[in-house]
């Protein structure tokens, strides 16, 4: 029997509504450390400063960005001090950031329509709010190196009358919703030419370890590879992530690669013990500098076309 | 903005507007099918840059106390990402959504009292053709449509409009059992479904009114611009005509065998009605005519495709 398990190698052997194969392949042909496909297109909402829609697999977000001046009655509520130079009023010319996050009903597999007081939109709106001031805070030591060393700002938003405002609108969920919405933020500020201090990329893992069966531990034993394959799988789908919970980390991400990783939030619905949390971690943050590369590399593309269309 | 408004005006009298297109002129319309993988039918449509994906999801539910044999239409929209920003709060995003989904819903709500040739039927635009009742007076199949504004260049209410007709289009029936008791079996087989009809779903019409002349497919510039709207709902057989009156303005049904009935509401009024005079049913017939062309050019356009190309595009 053994034989023609292996024989059927062609194919992926898997028992139904398992995980992963004994192969090491998950349901989508993943092996544990690969990412989904992603795909970025930039500009896709007219009107908008910045906008993108961001895919990873089959979970699409779409975030649009606009900064608008305040208007009067906001900037007084706010008390915004008129002169800043000072370190001190640094800290109080980030522009200030309004988000809305819209679920819609045809998001997940059964038809659900989430209003404003639903937990996971609540949750998404904290956290991508987190994202968006930590990419456009002024007092964070990276943007002040930077302007330090006379890259100054691009003329746009800068400054205290500002308002940037940001919607995200979740198409398809299809597991790491979170971190998809994190990354499409940074893509649509990043589009919008608002001037950050770095981006802020985010991927999730699962969070829980697979459990091993007790057919499996000896198909390993057999095959002598008792310790092998990590548990954890990166990038969880939507399937992988209701068996095993999620945890998404953000991290920002410099141009500078010395710099490390700075943590801007992690997210995690499961029990972990420390070890595990660590190891789950350290997974994460290499899904993140996969991200941030790929994103990088769309931004710079985009930047790239739209410098060449306008010097002409 | 009075400059703009004269220069807008003035291009209005030559055909020519802003993106040098004609008054009659639509822009280009992509319309795609099965565009989303979780709902039952869906279409995601572009009218130039105003982007709008509609999605449909089926139920079954109880029909309405006085209809008992038509099926019911639940229309949300979401226009969060559309334009409007001025920083007064979300709650204007709700608003706009709000007042979008209601208009919609019309489309589908059967005829009122009042309504002259075509009988007493009394089904909505979607019980034409199809038969929408599982147990008459107990179970009818639901639509939900939740509708979303991807991108808002001007004239999303027709953009919306015909997502809705063509996710319904998109959507498959399935075949069902009743058993005794009442009791309803769904056939798993996806062969066995059934397409919607959606030849009499009436589709909207924009047009904006300048003087004597009038204006189809705003872009959101010209909407800012232009001071008086109207809204047809046009349909591509005769149905049954509501006639609504507001703002001063009686409305008549157009003659004619071929043309279809216009449902009006007029938007934003003001001094315009005194203008209108004598033009107003000559506004009435060219909607009914572009409407009637554009349900058309879908339809034919769907035919064509059938399920390979899922995505054609209309020039009108």
């Amino acid at each position: 029997r053994r034989e023609c398990r292996r024989r059927e190698g062609a194919g992926v052997t898997m028992a139904s509504g398992s995980i992963m194969s004994y192969e090491g392949l998950r349901q989508d042909g993943r092996r544990w450390n690969e990412l989904r496909r992603m795909q970025c297109d930039l500009g896709v909402v007219s009107g908008a400063d910045g906008s993108c829609s961001f895919t990873c697999g089959r979970t699409k977000i779409i975030a649009s960005c606009f900064v608008v001046p305040l208007s009067k009655q906001k900037a007084s509520a706010a008390r915004v001090p008129t002169t800043a130079t000072t370190a001190a009023a640094a800290a109080s010319t980030a522009p200030r950031v309004e988000l809305r996050v819209s679920w819609l009903p045809f998001a997940t597999q059964e038809r659900r329509e989430r209003g404003r007081t639903d937990r996971q939109v609540v949750d998404l709106e904290g956290k991508l709010k987190q994202t968006a001031c930590a990419m456009l805070d002024a007092s964070s030591a990276v943007f002040q190196k930077q302007t330090a060393s006379g890259r100054g700002s691009s003329g746009a938003a800068r400054g205290n009358n500002m308002e940037v405002q940001i919607k995200v609108a979740v198409l398809q969920a299809d597991g790491g919703v979170r971190s998809c919405c994190v990354n499409a933020v940074t893509c649509a500020i990043g589009m919008a030419n608002l001037v950050c201090g770095c981006l802020v990329v985010s991927c999730g893992c699962t969070a829980q370890q697979l459990g091993r069966t007790l057919r499996e531990t000896r198909m390993l034993q057999s095959r002598g590879e008792e310790e092998e394959g990590k548990r954890l799988l990166l990038d969880p789908n939507g399937a992988e992530t209701t068996k095993l919970g999620e945890l998404s980390l953000s991290v920002t991400s410099a141009a500078d690669r010395r710099q490390f990783q700075d943590v801007v939030s992690i997210n995690c619905e499961a029990k972990l013990t420390p070890e595990e949390f660590e190891e789950a971690v350290e997974t994460c943050a290499e899904g993140c500098r996969a991200v941030s590369k790929f994103l990088r590399r769309k931004l710079l593309d985009y930047m790239t076309k739209v410098a060449t269309i306008s010097s002409h | 903005t009075t400059g703009r408004v004269a220069r807008f005006e003035a291009g209005v009298r030559e055909s020519i507007r802003e993106d040098g297109r004609e008054n009659v002129a639509y822009r280009g319309i992509v319309a795609q099918r099965g565009t989303l993988p979780n709902a039952q039918g869906s279409a995601q449509v572009s009218l130039g840059d105003t982007t709008v994906l509609a999605g449909v999801s089926l139920e079954i539910g109880e029909p309405r106390k006085d209809r008992p044999r038509s099926g019911v239409v639940n229309v949300s929209v979401d226009c969060t990402m559309a334009c409007s920003v001025s920083g007064n709060g979300w709650k204007q995003y709700d608003k706009r959504g709000e007042e979008l989904a209601r208009h919609l819903e019309k489309l589908y709500a059967p005829a009122g009292g009042g309504s002259k040739a075509g009988g007493a039927r009394g089904g909505g635009a979607l019980d034409r053709g199809n038969a929408l009742h599982l147990v008459e007076g107990q179970s009818v199949w639901v639509f939900h449509i939740d509708c979303a504004v991807l991108s808002d260049d001007g004239n999303v209410l027709d953009a919306l409009s015909i997502a809705c007709r063509t996710a319904l289009g998109d959507l498959m029936l399935p075949k069902f059992d009743i058993l005794e008791g009442s009791e309803v079996v769904i056939d798993e087989d996806p062969n066995a479904w059934t397409r919607l009809d959606v030849s009499a779903v009436p589709v909207y019409v924009s047009v904006g009114v300048v003087g004597s002349r009038w204006v189809f497919d705003l872009s959101l510039r010209e909407e800012h611009l232009c001071r008086s709207k109207l809204v047809f709902g046009v349909g591509l057989n005769g149905t049954d005509g509501t006639n609504e009156s507001g703002g001063g303005v009686r409305g008549r049904k157009t003659q004619g065998a071929a043309m279809a009935a216009a449902i009006r509401r007029v938007f934003s009024a003001k001094s315009a009605s005194l203008e209108y005079g004598a033009t107003m049913d000559d506004v009435m017939e060219a909607a009914c005519l572009a409407g009637k062309r554009l349900v058309a050019a879908l339809d034919a356009a769907h035919q064509q495709a059938d399920d390979d190309t899922r995505a054609f595009h209309i020039g009108i």
